[in-house]
């Protein structure tokens, strides 16, 4: 199990090569001059290369790139072209208020999208199927900032029970956090029926049910267990949604989060903290696949990794 | 007091075509100890049979009656229903591939219905279990309780679905074509078990099949079926000794046997199934059958008593019935069949 979780960390660093490169490539192919951004529509052309000499950028391209992948080895991801200050400290202030926005979010997926789900599954083409059906359909299709500025008018404008907009306490992180759970629970809420619905027409089903379970039993114990399997993939893969949808999310509802500062960076040219970005959204990515494929080996005996 | 008695089983589909009778009219008794064979082609209705006794067809409606030990069992409530499953009537499957859950080990699958009937602890549950994998023929029984399905070829999967079954030592076990998907090699090991422990334990066996073969030798009395009805019903010798059915005939000669001459060629019976979602008016065969006259196709023929084998045998054939216009088969020997 651990040398199997070493060896697809290992598998992962020619992916991660191939970030840097593009995470690279992609901030200096992009018209603009940071060198003419950074000193403003004053600046003389003197202060311009006196800035573009600090900044590196007359090396020559494969040095630029070559000082950059020492910088990240030893931890440096450089400074904002922007206000200066360390990119490492910027991503960290920021990454913590999105992580507890994607929590809630993920939470709320499971939480709502899996029972619902199951639920759906077991009361085929009833008005309780129907009804979740609907709903996850609802999930799935609202477009963010619609479900967001419906949620901010409902819970924040009309019954004033929750803030709108900013960060601060737990309070700030419900609505945005839901609002950007509601897309991938109803997906999830999809993907777990049409699992549940396949596991329980498989043979080993009527397997258990030929041997006098209860239906709690052949429904959790032999069908969902067989079920989760794709449930996990999907919800790990949503991790990523969750992330893009985090861009628009927290547009929304003016949540300091990366999703923002990514967008800002953009806007900005501020090609220190794009790169940064860029590297820790693949990062946190890959770590999700990663933490898929370990969950499959441990409930999956049929996937070796000897 | 029979242990079986099936009285006049239906189960009918409903399906977007129209209502489809898997199963017409069945009746059927067996003792305890006692086997009983069921043959027939795929779709003649063995296994929709098969789990209409076992209460696992949800989705057909199902008319008759199934006496079991003194219970109707269309009409117990599931919890009752349950309480028989697994327990006093055990069923075992076609597909040893996919009927076991791949994601438990078989060890767990086998407590789990000891301790669900018998209510004993894990133990002495784990102990019974690996008592059934000896009993089955499974080496290293203790280690290959912690196996998972997939770590089983498909003859060892097949002798822990015959342990599963075996459990809880029921009173009577179907085994719906449970050589079917396996090695031919294999087959003759598995049949000849699931024999022998039956045998020991005084268990009552219905073997499905659609290989008379699999019949021969290995049960008390045979039912075929065609169509979802059944055609003849004999005791095992008498079947094969006094076919009195043309499908049986065909099904015999499609057969290759040791006690026929090896020259004659093994032929398969020409044309297709009835549809049933619109079953002919007269006998199902009729359109398949060489001996088929006009009142084949006007009038449907009963299940009734060979007019040659009268007390030994039930037919389904105007020829066979010494009726008014029939019995054109009456003393017919199928081995060297004349042209009607
Ligand atoms: N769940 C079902 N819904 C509709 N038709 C079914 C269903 N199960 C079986 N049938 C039909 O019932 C008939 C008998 O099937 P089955 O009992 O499986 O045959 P056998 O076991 O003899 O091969 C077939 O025509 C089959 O298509
Ligand atoms: S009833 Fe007629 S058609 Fe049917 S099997 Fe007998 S002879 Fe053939
Ligand atoms: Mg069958």
């Amino acid at each position: 199990m651990l040398l199997f979780a070493l060896r697809r960390l290992l598998q992962l660093v020619p992916v991660l090569i191939g970030v840097l490169v593009i995470a690279f490539a992609v901030t200096r192919l992009t018209p603009g001059d940071p060198a003419e951004i950074m000193g403003g529509f004053e600046a003389s052309d003197e202060t311009i290369a006196a800035i573009r000499e600090d900044m590196g950028l007359n090396e020559p391209i494969h040095r630029q790139f070559v000082i950059y992948l020492g910088n990240i080895l030893t931890g440096d991801l450089g400074r904002s072209y922007y206000n200066g200050r360390e990119v490492t400290r910027i991503i960290s202030e920021t990454l913590p208020r999105t992580a507890a926005l994607a929590g809630v979010a993920l939470a709320f997926t499971l939480i709502v999208g899996i029972p619902l789900g199951v639920v759906s599954a077991l009361r085929k083409d009833t008005w309780i199927d129907l009804g979740a059906r609907t709903l996850a359909l609802a999930g799935v299709s609202a477009p963010p900032f619609f479900a967001g500025l419906l949620a901010i008018l409902v819970f924040a404008s009309y019954l004033r029970i929750l803030p709108s907009y900013g960060a601060g306490s737990w309070l700030h992180v419900v609505l945005p956090g839901v609002t950007l759970g509601l897309s991938s629970a109803g997906l999830v809420m999809r993907l777990t029926r049409s699992a549940m619905l396949e596991v329980l027409n498989q043979n080993y089903i009527r397997t258990a049910r030929a041997k006098g379970l209860p239906p709690r039993m052949v429904n959790y114990r032999h069908a969902f267990r067989n079920a989760s399997i794709p449930i996990v993939t999907i919800t790990g893969l949503q991790l990523g949604s969750l992330l893009s949808g985090a861009v628009l999310t927290e547009t929304v509802f003016a949540y300091p989060g990366i999703g923002r500062l990514l967008v800002r960076s953009i806007f900005e040219r501020d090609f220190p903290v794009v790169q940064g970005l860029i590297l820790l959204i693949a990062v946190i990515y890959l770590v999700a696949n990663l933490l898929v494929d370990l969950f499959y080996t441990l409930v999956d005996p049929r996937i070796s990794h000897g | 007091m029979p242990l079986l008695d099936v009285a006049d089983l239906s189960a009918t589909f409903s399906t977007q075509q129209g209502d489809l009778r898997a199963v017409e009219g069945v009746s059927f008794q067996m003792d305890e100890g006692t086997t009983l064979g069921i043959v027939g082609e795929s779709g003649s209705g063995k296994s929709v049979m098969a789990l209409s006794i076992m209460g696992l067809i949800p989705s057909a409606r199902l008319g008759g009656r199934i006496g079991f030990e003194g219970d109707d069992l269309l009409s117990l409530p599931d919890a009752r229903m349950r309480r028989i499953r697994g327990s006093r009537i055990a069923m075992v499957f076609q597909d040893p591939m996919s009927s076991l859950n791949p994601v438990l080990t078989v060890g767990l699958q086998l407590t789990e219905v000891i301790r669900l009937h018998t209510g004993a602890s894990r133990p002495e549950a784990r102990a019974r279990a690996e008592e059934l994998l000896r009993t089955v023929g499974i080496p290293e029984p203790r280690r290959r309780l912690k196996d998972y399905p997939h770590q089983f070829s498909g003859g060892m999967r097949q002798r822990v679905m015959i342990a599963l079954a075996l459990a809880c030592d029921p009173v009577l076990i179907l085994a719906d074509e449970i050589t079917t998907a396996l090695d031919v090699t294999i087959q003759a090991q598995v049949l000849a078990l699931l024999k022998t422990l039956t045998v020991e334990r005084q268990t009552a066996l219905v073997m499905i099949t659609h290989d008379l073969g699999v019949v021969a030798g290995h049960t008390d009395r045979v039912l075929v079926m065609y169509g979802g009805q059944v055609v003849e019903q004999a005791t095992t010798a008498e079947l094969f000794e006094h076919p009195r059915m043309p499908y049986t005939w065909g099904l015999l000669d499609s057969m290759p046997r040791m006690d026929r001459d090896r020259s004659k060629p093994l032929v398969p019976i020409e044309g297709v199934p009835p549809d049933l979602l619109d079953p002919p008016k007269g006998c199902r065969f009729r359109d398949r059958c060489r001996f088929a006259r006009d009142i084949c196709a006007s009038r449907a023929p009963d299940l009734a008593p060979a007019a040659d084998r009268p007390g030994a045998h039930l037919v389904r054939c105007w020829g066979t019935q010494d009726r008014a216009g029939s019995g054109w088969l009456i003393g017919t020997d199928h081995t060297a069949p004349t042209e009607a």
